[in-house]
């Protein structure tokens, strides 16, 4: 229970209105509110002590002038809506505007404006309160701006994108006049310049790099992961005298560092503002905490740029390779392989060979403008390499160390360089980054492959001179086995022109046709042989062989064989001596092995024919009348096996128009049927052969197979023309 | 080299006092499984043995190399002889290429083991 009287029951006016009017007085002009009213022509009418240190006009000065004193340009005409709002009794309640202060500083307040109504009711003025809520606004809108940010930043995927937009928002949205990006390189001891806005080209084109111990805003927040901050020119300059020299136009400048989580700053964002900004730790922590939301972007994008980096790496080492083991060709390998490389990794490459004779070759330049490759070319023809330069493609093969230059310098050039002219032509060029790396396998040094950038601008780091190292090694292993392909068949081919006797004697009486196809891809040698001597009394000496085995070693063993079973088969004898003596010959090697012979002499004169067997398939005679038999006197075992040969020797006898088949058994032998089937075939077949000895010869083989016979094949027709010796 | 056409397995048949070593082939003998045969033919368990037989039963085709490494063992082994079907193809091309006196060929494993022990008394 209480003495206080209050309002008695049918009490309906305000409680204020019980107050004295001196005490309402002191409610106003205690008030931390500005409070005013105005007539309704919006002259002020009273001012409060409130509304003086909020505007900064003293009472004497406004009385009697229009509200739209303190009204901003951007706002004009709103006190005569607010008038007109509240004569129509809507009221105006914590309605958030702008008011401008004497002084030129703008307030945000939230405004309340109410009639005032006389006894009668009428309308005949208003009041309003302005409570100011300039910090809580800032407040508010630096967190909206920081909202803003995060989202931008949550959009942006790569690194320049994620810098963009922090420049767009920190220049734009909080009224900086100028931002930098800086970056620390790989190696850790440059700040790189990563964006931009606001400056001008000739501003910061001192500024592209920069060492991180420079006396500079950005070097030092990065250094210290700490805000670096000036208010005034004044004190930048005095800070900074490093800046002496560079062009700033504005007043305040606020250095923010871009740090992980863990603390290590990365980089650092500047901002400069035109007017001097007090940077209030409202501010501070904003901008820092701002650092912080880009820097996290920027890690996340750095990372996302790696992995894609990675992949195209590996996408492209995918696709070299694809192309290094497409093709046995080296030239055309080499070839597109620098197409590629100029295609994803640099504005140049090119490739270098050591010849036999130790001199560099160059054997792929490639660059996506052919006209640029036609000058390169003429270039290089007009001034040739230095074999003995220490640097370069000449120097990397020598040591077998890659070079790297990240800028080349120029003095490169000129040491580079044969003449004026030269110089002249090769700074043309624009030659900016380069790396050469050697092309090396097994230890050995195959020679260089060069990757340059020019026009693109791009800049070798060490990641990139890994990336070509890695391309290098792939190139030349399969350079090393091209080389040793081309070897091998060149030493293959070599090998069986020695074999072989290529020519076939020219007797009378006699028409001879040969062929030779060894199996295997690739391969020209094997161990089957064929060959045919002219002897002295006018006879011919036939000789059919098969070594057993296949390439090389066979064909190895063969050519050991088949010149001394010629020697001895030309100087007379009958066909089982010279199977005993190539038995000797076979015995006598380091390797074991075996061998099929069928050893016939022949006489044209008479038609009269001697042969014997070691293991080997029978001849085939086709008579002129067609008959077609077998000469399958008992042979011996193939040669080389057993220590004695007693082969014994047969005769038979062929007139003119005959024709003889000597053959080794991949003519006829095959994996899905008996051996005997392939005679029988062979037996219908020359019934039907055709008469001439080349002729026979060709048909036969393609009846039997052709290119697909899967072993070697060796065969000799002869066709007995009877032709007087 | 493939070497997969050919599956080679020793087996031990004592035969009265007499110790005998089975090679038992399934698969071709050719350039690219000769190898592993020769080297069957050349172990310590066939050196030992008194009597060596080769089981070709199950050997569709032999060629040149297979050949050599049959004829070899023939030459280095004292009882070594070969069990075939006389009418298959190998025994035709063993005839075709005259070794069948070189090589001992009988018509089954038995026979060759009995014939071969036989002779060593």
């Amino acid at each position: 229970m209480s003495d206080d009287p209050g309002p008695g029951p049918g009490a309906t006016r305000p409680s204020f209105a019980s107050l004295p009017a001196e005490a309402l007085i002191a409610v106003v002009e205690s008030s931390d509110d500005a409070i005013l009213t105005k007539d309704l022509e919006g002259r002020i009418t009273s001012w409060n002590p409130g509304a003086a240190r909020l505007y900064g006009y003293e009472a004497d000065e406004v009385v009697g002038r229009p509200v739209s004193l303190i009204i901003p340009p951007h706002r004009e005409g709103e006190d005569a809506r607010i008038l007109a709002s509240v004569l129509e009794g809507k009221p105006v309640d914590h309605y958030e505007t702008e008011r401008v202060a004497k002084d030129g500083r703008q307030v945000v307040v939230s405004l309340t404006v109410s009639p005032i109504k006389d006894e009668s009711g009428k309308v005949v003025g208003a009041s309003a309160i302005a409570r100011e809520i300039t910090a809580q606004h800032r407040t508010r809108e630096l967190g909206g701006r920081l909202q803003e940010l995060t989202s931008e930043l949550a959009r942006r995927v790569l690194p320049d994108e994620v810098i963009e937009a922090v420049l767009e928002k920190a220049v734009g949205g909080l009224g900086a006049g100028a931002g930098t990006v800086g970056l620390l390189d790989e190696a850790g001891e440059e700040i790189v310049l990563a964006g931009s806005a606001g400056y001008s080209e000739e501003g910061i084109a001192n500024w592209a790099r920069f060492s991180i111990d420079a006396e500079v805003p950005l070097a030092v927040a990065l250094r210290t992961a700490e805000g670096v901050w000036t208010s005034t020119r004044e004190e930048l300059r005095g800070r900074f005298p490093a800046l002496e020299e560079t062009e700033l136009p504005f007043a305040s400048l606020a250095a923010i560092p871009l740090a992980t989580d863990a603390g290590e700053a990365f980089g650092a964002l500047a901002l400069s503002f035109a007017e001097a900004r007090p940077f209030d730790t409202e501010e501070r922590d904003f901008l820092l905490e701002c650092g912080r939301q880009a820097a996290r972007a920027l890690e996340r994008a750095r990372l996302y740029e790696a992995e894609r980096r990675a992949n195209e790496r590996l996408e492209f080492l995918a696709e070299a390779s694809t192309i290094l083991s497409g093709t046995l060709d080296l030239q055309t390998a080499l070839e597109q392989l620098a197409s590629l490389s100029v295609r994803s990794i640099a504005d140049w490459c090119g490739v270098d060979l050591l010849a036999e004779d130790g001199s560099l070759n160059n054997v792929a330049v490639a660059h996506v403008d052919p006209a640029k490759v036609r000058m390169a070319r003429e270039l290089r023809e007009r001034y040739p390499a230095d074999p003995d330069a220490d640097r370069g493609a000449p120097g990397v093969v020598r040591t077998g160390e890659p070079e790297l230059y990240p800028e080349i310098p120029d003095a490169v050039l000129v040491e580079t360089a044969q003449d004026d002219e030269h110089l002249r032509l090769i700074r043309e060029l624009g030659l900016r980054s380069a790396m050469i790396v050697p092309l090396a396998v097994r230890g050995q040094v195959l020679g260089a492959l060069t990757l340059v950038a020019s026009e693109s601008g791009r800049r070798f780091d060490e990641s990139e001179l890994s990336l070509a190292m890695d391309l290098a090694r792939r190139a030349a292993l399969a350079i090393d086995n091209s080389l040793l392909f081309k070897r091998e068949h060149e030493a293959a081919l070599v090998l069986q022109r020695a074999l072989l006797p290529r020519s076939l004697p020219d007797v009378e009486g006699v028409e001879l046709a040969v062929r030779y196809m060894p199996a295997g891809p690739g391969l020209e040698v094997g161990g089957d042989w064929y060959d045919i001597a002219r002897r002295g009394d006018g006879t011919l000496a036939m000789s059919i062989g098969d070594v057993a085995g296949r390439g090389v070693p066979a064909a190895s063993i063969m050519g050991r064989v088949r010149p001394e079973l010629h020697a001895f088969m030309s100087q007379g004898g009958d066909p089982a001596e010279a199977l005993v003596h190539a038995h000797r010959v076979l015995r006598d090697l380091d390797e074991e092995t075996m061998a099929t012979v069928l050893q016939v002499n022949f006489d044209p004169r008479d038609g009269s024919l001697l042969y014997a067997r070691a293991g080997h398939p029978p001849a085939v005679l086709r008579r002129p009348d067609g008959r077609v038999t077998m000469l399958a006197g008992k042979g011996a075992p193939p040669l080389g096996v057993f220590d004695d040969c007693e082969p014994e020797v047969h005769s038979a006898s062929l007139e003119p128009g005959s024709l003889l088949l000597l053959y080794t058994d991949g003519l006829i032998e095959r994996r899905s049927e008996p051996l005997t089937s392939g005679l029988e075939r062979l037996d219908h077949l020359m019934h039907e052969a055709p008469e001439s000895a080349e002729s026979c010869a060709d048909w036969l083989i393609e009846q039997l197979g052709g290119q697909a016979i899967p072993d070697d094949v060796a065969l000799l027709v002869m066709r007995s023309t009877g032709a007087s010796a | 080299m493939k070497g997969t056409g050919l599956e080679l397995a020793i087996e031990s048949r004592p035969l009265g006092e007499r110790s005998c070593a089975v090679v038992v082939a399934r698969g071709e003998i050719d350039l690219s499984t000769a190898p592993e045969l020769k080297k069957a033919l050349g172990s310590e368990q066939c050196g030992a043995a008194d009597v060596v037989v080769v089981d070709l039963g199950e050997v569709p085709f032999v060629d040149s190399s297979g050949l050599a490494a049959l004829l070899s063992a023939s030459r280095d082994l004292d009882a070594f002889g070969l069990a075939l079907d006389s009418q298959s193809a190998v025994h035709r091309l063993f005839e075709l290429v005259e070794v069948d006196d070189q090589l001992r060929l009988f018509g089954s494993l038995d026979e060759a083991l009995e014939e071969l022990a036989g002779e060593l008394r």
